[in-house]
C-alpha cells in the first residue's frame, strides 16, 4: 500500500468568540491516499470547510485557531510549519478552489496574469513569457475557448462558469498532489456544474493530484469520488467507499440525508423525508453523541457518551454509532 | 472617449450657469452696497449715483446678470470694484501660484502620509497602533484649521519666548522658491492645510484597506501561496486605491480655491484670502470669478479622477 498523502489526526479547530468557544472542528482524523478523491459531506457548519482550511492552514487567527492535532502531508506536519515554508507548500503542494468564482479572482488583474503568477510563485527558474505560455496552456486544458486570446482579459468578461474553470486552471498551474474543492459548484447553475465536476474529474485524473471534495450535494458525490466522510457537528460520524455509502449506510444522519434526496425515480407527489430538528448549538454541545437529539434510534447510552468512529464490519466502511446499521 | 469628453465639457457649462446664477443672486440680494464700501467716509449722494450708473449696478438683477455671462463668455472677467480698474483676472494671477503651492504640497503630505497610516492602521487594526493612529486621525479631522493655526502659532511664539527659537509664524515667502528661509515660512501653512486632509486620506484608506482585505479573491491569493507582502500591496492596494481616487478628484478641484483658513490665519495672499477679502468688500466681480474658477477646476478635478478610474480599474470603461 502506498504511504498516505495526507494524514490527519486528532485535528481540533476552534474559534474563540464573545458567545464562547466554537468548536467548528472537533476531534477529526482521516487519510488521503495520492491520487484518491475523497468526499466529505455535511450540512453548514458541520466543520468540513473549516478542515479544508485547516489543511490550507488559512483559518484567520483570531478568532480561529488550531487548538490540537495534527495534519501530516507527505509525513511531515504542516501546523509545524513556518509561514515561509507555508507559502511554498500552498498552490504548489496543495492548492484550493473556492465556492464563489465571481468573487475569487481578482477584478483588476488578467485571468492570465493570475495563473502566470502562481506558476512564476512557485517555479523559480521560469521566465514571464514561459509563466504566461504555461497560463494560455492551462486556459486550454480547462477548455477555455481561444485561451490565447482570453488570458488577456480581466475575470468580469467571463461567466461564472469560466471563472471557476480559472480558478481551476490556476490550482492545478503547478501540478499539485492535492486539491481541495471547497463546494466548486454549489455558486453554479445545474448544467454548468456538471461539466465543471466533468473538468475536475478528467484533470485530476490525468495530473494524478488527489481531490478532497467538500460538498453539501450526495449527487456531487456519487458522481466524483472513491471515498466519503460524512461530518455532522464538528465529528465525522461516517467514513466509507462511496459505494457503501449510498447502498449500506451505516450512521442514523447519513440515512437521514439519503432519504432527504429527491429521486428521479420517485412516484410523483411523494414527499420528501426530512430530518427533523436543529443542528446542536456549537458553542453548547451537548454530552453523549451529537446527533442524539435528533435521531431517530436514539437509546439512554447515546446522551450519555460520545460513540467513537470505529468498524462496522463491513470492510473499510466505519461509523461513530453504538446502534449501527 | 472623444465623446465623453464632450458630454463633459457640456455638462461643464451648464455647472458654470448654475455657479454664476446662484452666487449672483446671493451677491444681489445679500445686505451691504460696493458702492458704499468703495466711498467709505467720503460719502456724497450725488457721486454714488454717478459710481453705481457706471458700474452698471443700478440696472435691474436680470439685466446685471446677462451683461455678466456675456462678458464671461467673452473671456472678460471685469475689473474689481475695490482696487480700482484693476482687472480681475489680473487679481487671480497674483493669487493663484501661491494657492496653487500650498495647494499641491498639502496634497502631497496627505498622500504620503494619509494613504500609509491607513494602511498601517488597517493591517494592524484592533490593535494600539490602530488606536493610536485612528484617535489621531478624528482628532485632527474634528479641529478646525483655524484652530490648528492659532495653536500652531501660539506654540512657535511660546518656543521664541521660552527658547529663543527663531521661526516664521506668518507669510508664505517666495512663491515657488525654496531657499531655507523660504522653506521656513512654507513648513507651518503646508502641515496645517494638510492635516484635515491627511486625516481624511488615513480614515478612507483604513476602510476601504479592511473591506478589501475581506474579500475572498484575498483568500485566494493566500491559498496561491504569494508571500503576505505581495497580497497587500499588489493584490489588496489596487482595490484599495478605487475610493481614494474619487476623493482625489475632489482634492485636485480645490486646489485652486487656496486654503480659506489657512491662508487668512497666515496671512497668505492666495485665492483664498482674496476671496475672503472680496466678500468683506462686496466685490462682486471678484467673487464671481473666484467662484467660477473654483466650479471649473472641481468639474475638471472629477473628470481626471473618473479617467483614472479606467486605470485603475478594467470594469470601469470610459463611453
Amino acid at each position: 500500500m502506498a504511504a498516505n498523502l495526507l494524514e490527519v489526526n486528532n485535528l481540533k479547530t476552534y474559534f474563540y468568540t464573545r458567545g464562547g468557544v466554537v468548536k467548528a472542528v472537533d476531534d477529526v482524523s482521516f487519510i488521503m491516499k495520492p491520487g484518491q478523491t475523497l468526499g466529505v459531506v455535511g450540512e453548514s457548519g458541520s466543520g468540513k470547510s473549516v478542515t479544508a482550511l485547516s489543511v490550507m492552514r488559512l483559518i484567520a487567527t483570531p478568532p480561529g485557531k488550531i487548538a490540537g492535532g495534527e495534519i501530516l502531508f507527505n509525513g511531515e506536519n504542516i501546523l509545524d510549519k513556518s509561514r515561509d515554508e507555508l507559502t511554498e507548500l500552498r498552490g504548489s503542494k496543495i492548492s484550493m478552489i473556492f465556492q464563489d468564482p465571481m468573487t475569487s479572482l481578482n477584478p483588476v488583474f488578467t485571468v492570465g496574469y493570475q495563473i502566470a503568477e502562481t506558476v512564476k510563485r512557485h517555479r523559480k527558474d521560469v521566465s514571464n513569457e514561459q509563466a504566461w505560455r504555461r497560463a494560455v496552456e492551462m486556459l486550454d486544458l480547462v477548455r477555455i475557448p481561444d485561451a490565447k486570446r482570453r488570458a488577456k482579459n480581466y475575470p468580469h468578461e467571463f461567466s461564472g462558469g469560466m471563472r471557476q474553470r480559472v480558478m481551476i486552471a490556476i490550482a492545478l498551474a503547478c501540478n499539485p498532489q492535492l486539491l481541495i474543492a471547497d463546494e466548486p459548484t454549489t455558486a453554479l447553475d445545474v448544467t454548468i456544474q456538471a461539466q465543471v465536476l466533468e473538468l475536475m474529474k478528467g484533470l485530476s485524473q490525468e495530473f494524478g493530484t488527489a481531490v478532497m471534495m467538500i460538498t453539501h450535494d450526495l449527487g456531487v458525490v456519487a458522481g466524483t469520488c472513491q471515498y466519503v466522510n460524512v461530518m455532522y457537528a464538528g465529528h465525522i460520524v461516517e467514513s466509507a467507499p462511496v459505494k457503501q455509502i449510498f447502498q449500506t449506510p451505516a450512521h442514523p444522519y447519513t440515512v437521514g440525508l439519503l432519504q432527504s434526496i429527491p429521486r428521479v425515480d420517485d412516484a410523483r407527489g411523494a414527499r420528501l423525508t426530512p430530518i427533523a430538528g436543529q443542528p446542536p448549538d456549537m458553542v453548547n454541545i451537548p454530552q453523549g453523541c451529537p446527533y442524539a437529539a435528533r435521531c431517530p434510534k436514539v437509546q439512554a447510552r447515546c446522551r450519555q457518551e460520545r460513540p467513537e468512529l470505529q468498524l462496522v464490519g463491513r470492510g473499510d466502511q466505519s461509523a461513530a454509532c453504538f446502534y449501527p446499521n | 472617449m472623444a465623446q465623453f469628453l464632450i458630454k463633459r465639457l457640456i455638462g461643464l457649462v451648464f455647472v458654470l450657469v448654475g455657479v454664476t446664477f446662484i452666487t449672483f443672486i446671493i451677491g444681489y440680494a445679500a445686505p451691504g452696497d460696493p458702492i458704499q464700501e468703495m466711498l467709505g467716509n467720503h460719502f456724497n449722494l450725488a457721486q454714488y449715483m454717478r459710481l453705481k450708473h457706471s458700474y452698471g449696478l443700478d440696472l435691474p438683477w436680470y439685466q446685471q446678470y446677462f451683461n455678466y455671462v456675456f462678458r464671461l463668455l467673452r473671456g472678460d472677467l471685469g475689473y474689481s470694484f475695490q482696487t480700482v480698474n484693476r482687472p480681475v483676472f489680473a487679481i487671480l494671477q497674483d493669487g493663484l501660484p501661491t494657492s496653487l503651492e500650498l495647494g499641491l504640497w498639502g496634497l502631497l503630505v496627505q498622500l504620503i502620509i494619509g494613504v500609509p497610516l491607513g494602511i498601517l492602521a488597517a493591517l494592524k487594526s484592533g490593535t494600539w497602533i490602530d488606536t493610536l493612529s485612528m484617535g489621531l486621525a478624528i482628532f485632527l479631522f474634528a479641529v478646525p484649521s483655524f484652530i490648528l493655526a492659532s495653536l500652531f502659532q501660539v506654540a512657535i511664539v511660546y518656543l521664541h519666548l521660552s527658547f529663543g527659537v527663531d521661526w516664521p509664524v506668518s507669510g508664505w515667502g517666495n512663491t515657488w522658491q525654496y531657499s531655507p528661509t523660504d522653506i521656513q515660512t512654507k513648513i507651518g501653512p503646508i502641515i496645517i492645510y494638510a492635516a484635515i486632509g491627511l486625516a481624511y486620506f488615513a480614515r478612507l484608506t483604513r476602510t476601504s484597506t479592511l473591506e478589501i482585505l475581506r474579500q475572498d479573491y484575498i483568500r485566494t491569493a493566500r491559498a496561491k501561496g504569494l508571500k503576505e507582502r505581495i497580497v497587500i500591496y499588489r493584490h489588496a492596494m489596487r482595490n484599495a486605491l478605487i475610493p481614494i481616487i474619487t476623493v482625489l478628484g475632489v482634492s485636485l478641484g480645490f486646489l485652486v480655491s487656496g486654503a480659506f483658513f489657512t491662508e487668512n490665519v497666515f496671512n497668505i495672499s492666495g485665492i483664498g484670502y482674496i476671496t475672503i477679502q472680496s466678500i468683506y468688500t462686496r466685490d462682486y466681480p471678484v467673487i464671481q470669478a473666484t467662484a467660477v474658477l473654483l466650479a471649473t477646476a472641481v468639474v475638471l478635478g472629477n473628470l481626471a479622477s473618473d479617467l483614472l478610474y479606467t486605470v485603475v480599474d478594467p470594469r470601469i470603461k470610459v463611453s
